[in-house]
């Protein structure tokens, strides 16, 4: 909003008034385009209206606004104008340009800051230097420190909890990580048993031969634990873990072997496909292992997990 | 009232006072109220129109947010025009509505209202009967529009004026009201038996 028309002395040009207030235009802007001139408050304010310009109704928008010209600056600096304080008695007149220099100084400006002289030293505005009491300022001054000081400690209070909170969790995490690496270490143990298990197994396997038999007519279906007992010998002999060895001679009677060997009639259904076994040869016995892992292809009715055994009266080279 | 509202508006009644058209009597401002919020208006008739010789008044108001907002302005005083409404004095004119701008100023509305009078825009109208009259028959809206300077507005006397007095008497003689007679003959394009036939049905 601009200077009032009457603080001028002598009448004021047109040019140099605001559109919008009417009145001496106060930190002019203008368009770009136009080059039209308001006051700097009074322009933003009709642009929250419109984003039209107020004189041609052109479309504009704020970032369009730039400084005037330094001349127009110059002619509004020059313009002699009476004090804001005139009507508290200030008679003084000045330059536009120097009035806010003025105004700093001004003994009649009521928001003018005063140091306090009577022991203070606070700077207060001239129109409450007549109120002032330098103890009831300092008092207030004071107590409002007071408050700020139980303000922070209450915070401090406040942040002292959060640290002590984060400080527990922070060894719940590490004893978390702690179990969680002694849990992984012995995993990793397992595994490697594990994998020495398959390592001996394979190891054991791949030392047998291949097992040729001329006379499948020739096995034994119900072997008698005398039978088994030799054989099995013959099987940790060969280097057979003895676990995997009890296992396999448990299932070299019929009544152990899988679902199309298990029975006379079976076995005489699937002869043809005897051929396709991979057989190996149980060392020093008329006798072969047939291992899952190596039979894979023969499918479940023709194949024992782990595996089994066929003991053989004869035929077997 | 916001300080600038008032402001601003101390000063376009001062420009208003001062200006030539009011010392040539063509347009007027008047205090309603002392806030400066409530206004009145006053334009004159322009010449070569119906309303050549009538003294319109208009009610203003001033808005908290003028000049950022336009000041609302209606007739007080009754018109027959395309572009006012005959029955409450609203004014269809762009510059009181979208096309306001903060630069424009009491006196530009006022001098905006009566080049209204001068030239009406049936396309875009605020009565409907007015418009519809003023593009179907022109002599009877002329004649009308005259009247009802005349009538209300203290325009000059047309050489068809009696006549139409009489119509209006006639219509008073039955009990009506003088402004729902002039009304229901204007609507009617002055055919008193439908003009009567649509006050009494």
């Amino acid at each position: 909003m601009g200077y009032e028309l009457g603080r001028f002395e002598e009448a004021v040009d047109e040019e140099l008034l605001c559109a919008i207030c009417r009145m001496v235009l106060e930190s002019p802007v203008q368009f770009r385009q136009c080059e039209h001139a308001f006051c700097d408050l009074c322009i933003s304010e009709w642009l929250r209206h419109k984003n039209v310009c107020p004189i041609d109704r052109n479309l504009v928008i704020p970032t369009d606004l730039i400084p005037t010209p330094r001349i127009l600056r110059n002619l509004l600096g020059k313009l002699s104008i009476s004090c804001n304080n005139r009507e508290l008695g200030c008679i003084e007149r000045m330059p536009l340009e120097s009035l806010h220099t003025h105004l700093d100084m001004c003994n009649f400006n009521p928001t003018r800051q005063v140091q306090c002289e009577d022991g203070c030293g606070c700077l207060i505005e001239v129109r409450h230097l007549s109120k002032h009491s330098c103890l009831s300022t300092l008092g207030s001054m004071v107590r409002e420190r007071d408050e700020n000081i139980l303000k922070l400690s209450s915070q401090l209070k406040e942040l002292k909890q959060v640290v002590s909170d984060q400080h527990h969790e922070i060894l719940l995490v590490k004893e978390i990580v702690r179990n969680l690496r002694i849990s992984s270490i012995s995993a990793g143990l397992t595994t490697e048993a594990e994998t020495d298990s398959v390592r001996e197994r394979v190891k054991w396997l791949s030392s047998l031969s291949r097992a040729r038999i001329s006379r499948w007519g020739g096995m034994i279906s119900t072997p008698d634990s005398v039978l088994q007992a030799m054989v099995k010998r013959a099987l940790i002999d060969s280097g057979c873990p003895v676990e995997l060895a009890t296992q396999l001679i448990s299932n070299s009677h019929e009544r152990r072997w899988p679902p199309g060997l298990s029975m006379l009639e079976t076995r005489q259904s699937n002869r043809h496909r005897y051929e396709e076994f991979v057989p190996k040869r149980i060392p020093t016995k008329q006798a072969i292992v047939l291992m899952a892992c190596e039979n894979e292809h023969m499918g479940e009715a023709m194949m024992r997990d782990p595996g089994f055994v066929i003991i053989f009266a004869h035929g077997v080279d | 009232m916001a300080s600038l509202a008032i402001q601003r508006v101390k000063r376009e009644f001062k420009e208003v006072v001062t200006s030539s058209e009011a010392e040539n009597s063509q347009i007027k401002l008047e205090m309603v109220a002392e806030n400066l919020k409530h206004l009145q208006g006053e334009i004159k008739g322009p010449p070569d129109t119906p309303f050549e010789g009538a003294t319109f008044i208009l009610d203003i108001l001033i808005p908290d947010s003028y000049p950022f907002n336009p000041p609302k302005v209606k007739f007080a005083t009754k018109i027959w025009h395309p572009n006012i409404s005959s029955a409450t004095g609203a004014i269809c004119l762009d510059i009181l509505k979208d096309q306001w701008a903060a630069a424009m100023t009491l006196r530009t509305v006022l001098l905006s209202i009566q080049a209204l009078l001068a030239s009406a825009e049936p396309d875009d109208p605020q009565d409907a009967v007015v418009a519809k009259q003023y593009k179907e028959t022109p002599e009877i809206y002329h004649m009308t529009a005259k009247f009802w300077a005349e009538f209300f507005a203290g325009g000059n006397p047309s050489s068809y004026s009696a006549d139409l007095r009489q119509k209006v008497k006639s219509l008073c003689d039955m009990g009506i009201q003088s402004l729902d007679a002039v009304r229901a003959l204007s609507h009617y394009n002055w055919d008193a038996t439908t003009a009567v036939e649509s006050i009494f049905s």
